[in-house]
Formats: structure tokens, C-alpha cells, sequence
């Protein structure tokens, strides 16, 4: 009888370990006369940007085409990396796979979450990029774009929504998020 | 210090782990639209310096030299790979220039010479250590990057100084990573340890046979075990999918597990 009891203590025990994160990252136009690819990348904890980000579950490389295009990714968290940062890098390549002449000094943005994961919850968060940085010493087009290359967009805990309906700019009460 | 030159760009070129780069030239005399080309490829090189746009240059410079074979171009190769901090590549090219173009003006040859011993010496060295004899199970990587394997232990690498991945791989072991920053010049040793994969659990020795019930008893009965084995199956299976239930599952098609 011991194993039928050990299979509904496990059954009884059963309950969400992992959370999501629902990313949405609006890439932007190319505004570019040669082709340009997103190169995105996810981890989490404190890694330098400035790194080569090695590994990691790989997310598809997107072509810009000449309007903004949104690329979903769920980010799944776990007990291991649930209060960690996640950091996103966004990197703007001529290649698909960025290897190509200059793709060393690709264009690229930044993005740190303070807090993302709640066991047992999905949140969500939309990054938008407005245009792809200009690098110096690149053919870039006159530069037009406001957004700077390496520039570091930082997104505290209370503007990750998730858990509470409507929208909203806020998802903390008194500091603390709506699914602590 | 002409011989020794010489010697330790033979040494360079002929060194089998790393091949030493090259850029192809034309065979004959260029035609006439090719050297009109390669100038204009050429000014467009020297204009993107101007501006800072190096890796541009260095297109140019090389499509100029593939063109014309003007070692004025070839030296503009080696300039801005050096500008561009890709030193090994520096080098390799300094080495063609002196190499292949014996004719050099005087003035030129001297700065290549010169160019060409401070990139030789910027050039940094990965040498890794205790690899298994060559096979075609191990797999090495640099940066992503199959090497090849010639078989010399140690095995060298020459890269460029800054952040370089080292992956070692086998069958039945567990891959072997690294991670270093180099500096210009800098030698670094890895000592390989390939760990084998854990192996499967034995399966357990048979338990001692239990006494022999006594005859009639419930736990002799087959019907008995049946039930209690479909009892057990199906509350394990309930088990697992009661479970998964309970965990959230991804919104989107693309699934990112940091």
C-alpha cells in the first residue's frame, strides 16, 4: 500500500512552481538601405551588458521590414531565478546570425527588470524601441534616431503588470506588487 | 633581424593549428576597369578612415586589393584590422604585404616591418592543455567556432585580446567549457577535464524471496496484486496530470527559460 499512498501524498502536494513572464519587444522599422536583424536575447541575475551572453534557449531572429514588428516571447521563471533581475538585450545586426563585418559594434539596446517572476503568476511587459541607435563610424543614415546605442531602459517592479484586471500604470499598493 | 623576420612569419604561416589568413590578389596584369574600380575603392576606403568608419574601410581596402593587387591597399588592409583591434588578422596581412610584395618602397616597407612586430606581439595564445588524442569524437570549439583539430597537444590558439569561449566535447563525457578575458599579448593555459556522463543506476539485486505464504492466503492471490497494481498506476497517473495542470504554461509559441 505504500506506493498508492505515495502517489497521493505527490497528487495532494501539487501546485504551480514556475511563473511567466509575457515580453512583448515592438522592434522597430529599418530604416536602413541594407538589411537588419533583431537579435534578442534573455537571462536572468547580474550579468554585465557589455558581455557576450553565451547560451540560453534561443529566441527567433526577426528581419525588420519598414514597420514596427512585435516579437512575443514567454520568459519562464522558477524558485531558482523568481527575484533575480532579467536583463534583455537587443542587438540590431546585418546578419541573422551576427557574425557579419561590423556586426561587433551592432547597434543595441538594453533592458533590466528589477523583478519579473511570482510563482504561480503571469505578468506581462511591452518594450518598445523606437528606432535602431546610430553607431558612430557606421554607415548609418543621418542620425535621426533618439534612442542612444547602449542605451539602458530600467523597469521597476511595479510597472510589470500582472495580477490586477484593467490597465493601469501601477501594479504595486504600497510597494508591494499585486502578486507578492 | 631580416632572417629572423622572415623565420618567424614562416613560423606564423605554417603553424597547423591556426591557419594564417590571406587575401587573394589577381593572377595576371588587372585590366584596366579593374584598376579604375580598385582606385575608386581605394579613395572610398581612405574617406570612410576619415570619418571613424573602419569596418567600412576595410571592405573597400580589401575589394581594392582583390581588384588590383596594389600593396598600397593591402597595407590599408592591414591598418585597419589593426584599428579594429583584430590583431591576428593584423599581423597576418603585415606578413603578406612583406611577404609577397618584395618590392616595397623603402619607407613603407620599414613602417610594415615595424607595424608588423607590434601586432605579432599583441597577438594573444589560448593553449590548451590535457585534450584527448585527436579523433573524430572530440569536437573543439573557440567562440562557437569548430577548430580544427591537427592533433598537436598542447593545442594552441592564437586570438585577439578580449573575451574568448573555449567548448571541448566527447561522447560519453560531459562537455568541458571555459571562459577568459585576454589581454594584448597575453598567453593563458586551460587544463581540459572531461568528466564521463553519469552512468545509469545499476539495477538493484534482487531482494531475499520472502517466505513462502502460507497457502490460501490473500497475498497469494493474483487477482490481489492486479488490483493493487491498477491501483497504483492509476493514482500515479492522476498524480502526474493533477500536477501538471497546476503549473502555468507559456502564452506565446516561443518559450525562454533564463
Amino acid at each position: 500500500m505504500r506506493p498508492l499512498l505515495l502517489a497521493l501524498v505527490v497528487a495532494g502536494s501539487g501546485c504551480a512552481r514556475n511563473a511567466y513572464l509575457e515580453l512583448q519587444v515592438d522592434l522597430p522599422p529599418n530604416d536602413r538601405p541594407d538589411a537588419r536583424f533583431a537579435v534578442v536575447q534573455v537571462v536572468a541575475g547580474e550579468v554585465p551588458f557589455k558581455d557576450q551572453w553565451a547560451g540560453g534557449d534561443p529566441i527567433p531572429v526577426v528581419k525588420l521590414s519598414s514597420n514596427p514588428t512585435p516579437l512575443r516571447v514567454s520568459v519562464e521563471g522558477n524558485g531558482e531565478n523568481e527575484t533575480k533581475p532579467i536583463l534583455v538585450k537587443a542587438r540590431f545586426c546585418k546578419d541573422a546570425s551576427c557574425t557579419a563585418l561590423g556586426d561587433d559594434v551592432a547597434p543595441q539596446v538594453w533592458l533590466r527588470i528589477d523583478r519579473a517572476f511570482y510563482i504561480g503568476q503571469r505578468t506581462s511587459f511591452t518594450w518598445k524601441i523606437g528606432c535602431v541607435p546610430n553607431v558612430v563610424g557606421q554607415t548609418d543614415p543621418p542620425p535621426t534616431c533618439d534612442v542612444a546605442q547602449e542605451s539602458l531602459t530600467t523597469v521597476p517592479k511595479c510597472k510589470v503588470a500582472g495580477c490586477r484586471s484593467g490597465v493601469t500604470s501601477e501594479y504595486c499598493a504600497g510597494g508591494k506588487h499585486f502578486c507578492e | 633581424m631580416a632572417a629572423l623576420l622572415a623565420a618567424s612569419m614562416l613560423l606564423a604561416v605554417s603553424s597547423p593549428a591556426f591557419a594564417a589568413h590571406t587575401w587573394a590578389a589577381p593572377a595576371g596584369e588587372p585590366s584596366s576597369s579593374a584598376v579604375q574600380e580598385a582606385k575608386a575603392l581605394y579613395v572610398a576606403g581612405n574617406r570612410a578612415v576619415e570619418q571613424g568608419r573602419w569596418s567600412d574601410a576595410l571592405v573597400d581596402f580589401e575589394k581594392s586589393y582583390a581588384l588590383s593587387g596594389v600593396p598600397a591597399a593591402l597595407f590599408n588592409v592591414a591598418t585597419a584590422l589593426r584599428a579594429l583591434g583584430r590583431h591576428v588578422e593584423s599581423r597576418d596581412a603585415f606578413a603578406q604585404l612583406l611577404e609577397r610584395h618584395k618590392k616595397l618602397d623603402p619607407d613603407v616597407k620599414q613602417q610594415a616591418e615595424k607595424m608588423y612586430a607590434e601586432e605579432k606581439a599583441r597577438v594573444a595564445s589560448l593553449v590548451v592543455a590535457d585534450l584527448p588524442s585527436k579523433s573524430a569524437d572530440l569536437k573543439i570549439s573557440l567562440d562557437g567556432k569548430t577548430q580544427n583539430d591537427p592533433g598537436e597537444r598542447p593545442l594552441a590558439f592564437e586570438v585577439d585580446a578580449g573575451k574568448h569561449a573555449l567548448r571541448v566535447e566527447e561522447s560519453q563525457s560531459k562537455p568541458f567549457t571555459w571562459e577568459g578575458t585576454f589581454g594584448d599579448g597575453e598567453k593563458k593555459q586551460v587544463a581540459v577535464k572531461l568528466v564521463p556522463e553519469d552512468k545509469p543506476v545499476p539495477a538493484p539485486a534482487p531482494a531475499p524471496k520472502p517466505e513462502e505464504p502460507k497457502s490460501g492466503s490473500v497475498w497469494s492471490s493474483p487477482i490481489f496484486w492486479t488490483v493493487v497494481g491498477v491501483v497504483v498506476v492509476g493514482a500515479a497517473t492522476g498524480a502526474y496530470f493533477y500536477d501538471r495542470s497546476k503549473q502555468l504554461e507559456p502564452g506565446s509559441g516561443t518559450v525562454v527559460k533564463p
